[in-house]
């Protein structure tokens, strides 16, 4: 089971797009059975899936709605009030995955007031015990069976569930406009795929699909020698991916109410949006998909 | 019209973009520390740094009714004061193990993990190699770990650097020397040598009896007094020794062992002239090239004719001498047969 986060902790670079059209691809496209998974207290990756209600205790965050598969009389769900969300298994509670409008694609959303508690804790005994309980979840025998693919979304930080997600991992990818500030983002996003890496089995590598330059602008001076300044560099340039999503409305559109299409891979093949998305996916897959050659 | 505006990010930035990736590419793998439950954890039998007391014994200490109740209550209070740092801050110093089935075998940190248990703590910070590591770096290891504790005393020395030097030539194939044994312990050679003589003695040899009986204070005394050839005065410096001569005093009675002169020059890695090695260390003997196929001709054949080797003949000829190809397979094939048969003759023999 191949597990894949998208990480930076710069906001606003556009992590959870990426991991959008990764789990839509991955699951519409190839066909494989992928579990998206919303670590943000924000929800915006689960808000893209399905409609995220108010939570009355907290106005500011949002809850998952009562899951389609969910039926009060059934005596299997006795003990669940029919909401389940990923921050569920760090309460020792069992998550019904979501189904979503994309075939073979089911999500496990946020809840944005347990999501903020656990990304509170300090305790080091219990810090330690949530950055490993994802890892732990999605080991367990029934989930690995389940799920072909997981695509883990994360918040803009290096707090315990980014970390979770990092350990869990088996590929990740570093999204990140050609800026100097978010750059500086991906310098620390680097460090905490090296210390993973030092802590990992040489059996169970955390491999590093490599920086996507995104929200590129290609008439900006800025943008290009940014990119060509990192692609030129010694031990860096190798995980530069050698294409880019550009800032384009349509990224934004697809996620609007009502719109048409509504995905990426709706779009008609000459789009550029669509090309792209698809360039990167395509790349993105041979290199987690690949046959088990060991090289590191 | 204005310059055309270049952009790039800081050259530290850059730098430090390239070093993480290094780094990280570079030590996959090696740093991986877990929280280790104490029940998981299986001591090293083999470890000369033997205490006496052992996690059947602990938290509480050991019975009075037990026979070595002194030894033991000894250990068990040493490693009070270590159980009650323990408590408060928990190990400070991860211990070193390996992953033995489900089992985790300690490398180093046996004083910690027992006093881990004295302290009733339920895990421990531990640095987890996947594979168990070869005889030989295990030993040498531990040989780091333990020689950092100066209350080692002179015979437990000596125990450790025999198990390394067993670890060494069941790895390597061949007797560890005093250069390698100088440059493994980073002392200087003399002192390598004077490891060596240890190992030379026999179990039952007094020397050796007084050692492990912690009679004698320093392995330099002891060294010198092993050196001495001539029985009666071996004796006469033994005695001398136990009863705190000086290093001096020992040497005094040591130049007049007549035969010592003639054992400097046999028993001789000092007085063949040092290769000074710089850079890293040669494992092999490089074999060359050469265009003058007769040179190896002549070689095989001299080999050839040795009484051990005549049984190669019919394997190794005729060979078509005038061929580079024939030549070298018959020459590499000799190498293998003489690599095999040489296996277990040391090379100064």
């Amino acid at each position: 089971m191949k597990i894949i986060a998208a990480a930076n902790n710069k906001g606003g670079v556009g992590k959870s797009t990426v991991n959008r059209i990764l789990a839509e691809y991955f699951s519409s496209i190839l066909k494989k059975r992928t579990l998206a998974i919303d670590l943000d207290p924000q929800c915006n990756f689960s808000r893209r899936f399905i409609q995220m209600e108010i939570d009355p205790v907290d106005p500011e965050g949002v809850l998952p709605p009562i899951n389609p598969i969910y039926d009060p009389n059934d005596p299997d769900y006795k003990d669940w009030d029919g909401r389940s969300s990923i921050a569920d298994i760090f309460f020792g509670k069992l998550l019904y995955p979501y189904p979503t409008k994309v075939p073979n694609l089911e999500l496990a959303p946020g809840h944005s007031n347990k999501l903020k508690e656990i990304e509170l804790v300090r305790k080091s005994e219990i810090v330690e015990k949530v950055q490993s309980h994802l890892d732990y979840f999605l080991h367990l025998p029934d989930v690995r069976a389940a799920y072909d693919v997981v695509v883990i979304d994360t918040a803009p930080s290096k707090g315990p569930l980014t970390i979770c997600a990092i350990r869990s991992a088996t590929h990740m990818l570093i999204p990140s406009p050609m800026e100097p500030q978010p750059i500086e983002g991906v310098f620390g996003m680097l460090q905490l795929w090296k210390q993973e890496s030092l802590r990992r089995k040489a059996s169970d590598p955390l491999k590093l699909l490599g920086i996507l330059p995104n929200m590129f602008r290609s008439n900006l001076r800025l943008h290009s020698d940014l990119l060509a300044q990192l692609q030129n560099s010694k031990s860096v340039s190798e995980y530069i991916l050698p294409m880019k999503l550009g800032q384009r409305a349509v990224f934004a559109e697809v996620d609007a109410v009502g719109a048409n299409p509504a995905a990426i891979f709706d779009l008609p093949d000459s789009n550029p949006a669509k090309q792209e998305a698809l360039a990167m996916c395509e790349y993105i897959s041979e290199r987690v998909f690949e046959k088990e050659i060991s090289y590191v | 019209m204005s310059k055309k505006k270049v952009f790039g990010i800081s050259p530290d930035l850059e730098q430090g973009l390239n070093q993480v990736v290094t780094a990280a590419k570079n030590n996959a793998g090696s740093l991986r520390y877990e929280t280790v439950p104490l029940t998981k954890i299986k001591l090293d039998p083999n470890n000369p740094r033997k205490l006496a007391i052992s996690p059947a014994d602990l938290p509480d200490g050991p019975l009075s009714s037990d026979v070595q109740y002194e030894v033991k209550k000894a250990e068990f209070d040493g490693l009070s004061s270590l159980a009650h740092s323990i408590k408060q801050k928990g190990v400070r110093h991860a211990i070193e193990v390996y992953k033995d089935g489900t089992d985790y075998q300690i490398i180093s940190g046996e004083r910690r993990y027992l006093a881990s248990l004295i302290a009733g703590m339920d895990n421990i910070q531990a640095k987890v190699l996947d594979a168990k590591p070869s005889e030989f770096d295990l030993r040498f290891l531990q040989w780091i770990e333990n020689i950092e504790r100066v209350d080692l005393n002179p015979w437990e020395r000596v125990e450790n650097v025999k198990m390394l030097a067993k670890a060494y030539s069941k790895d390597e194939g061949k007797p560890l020397s005093a250069t390698v044994l100088s440059n493994l312990l980073a002392c200087s050679l003399p002192y390598a040598m004077m490891y060596m003589a240890m190992l030379e003695l026999n179990q039952d040899d007094e020397i050796y009896i007084a050692l492990r009986n912690n009679q004698i204070s320093s392995l330099e005394k002891a060294a010198l007094v092993a050196k001495i050839m001539e029985p009666s005065l071996r004796k006469q410096a033994l005695t001398a020794c136990i009863s705190g001569a000086t290093l001096k005093e020992l040497r005094d009675i040591s130049q007049k062992d007549k035969s010592l002169h003639i054992k400097a020059i046999i028993n001789s890695e000092n007085s063949l002239p040092q290769t000074r090695d710089v850079g890293r260390q040669a494992s092999r003997v490089a074999m060359g090239y050469t265009s003058h196929a007769v040179v190896v001709k002549r070689l095989i054949l001299a080999i050839l004719k040795e009484p051990e080797y005549m049984v190669y003949k019919e394997q190794l000829l005729p060979t078509d001498w005038s061929n580079f190809k024939s030549t070298t397979r018959c020459f590499q094939r000799l190498i293998k047969l003489m690599e095999k048969k040489e296996a277990s003759v040391s090379i100064n023999a």
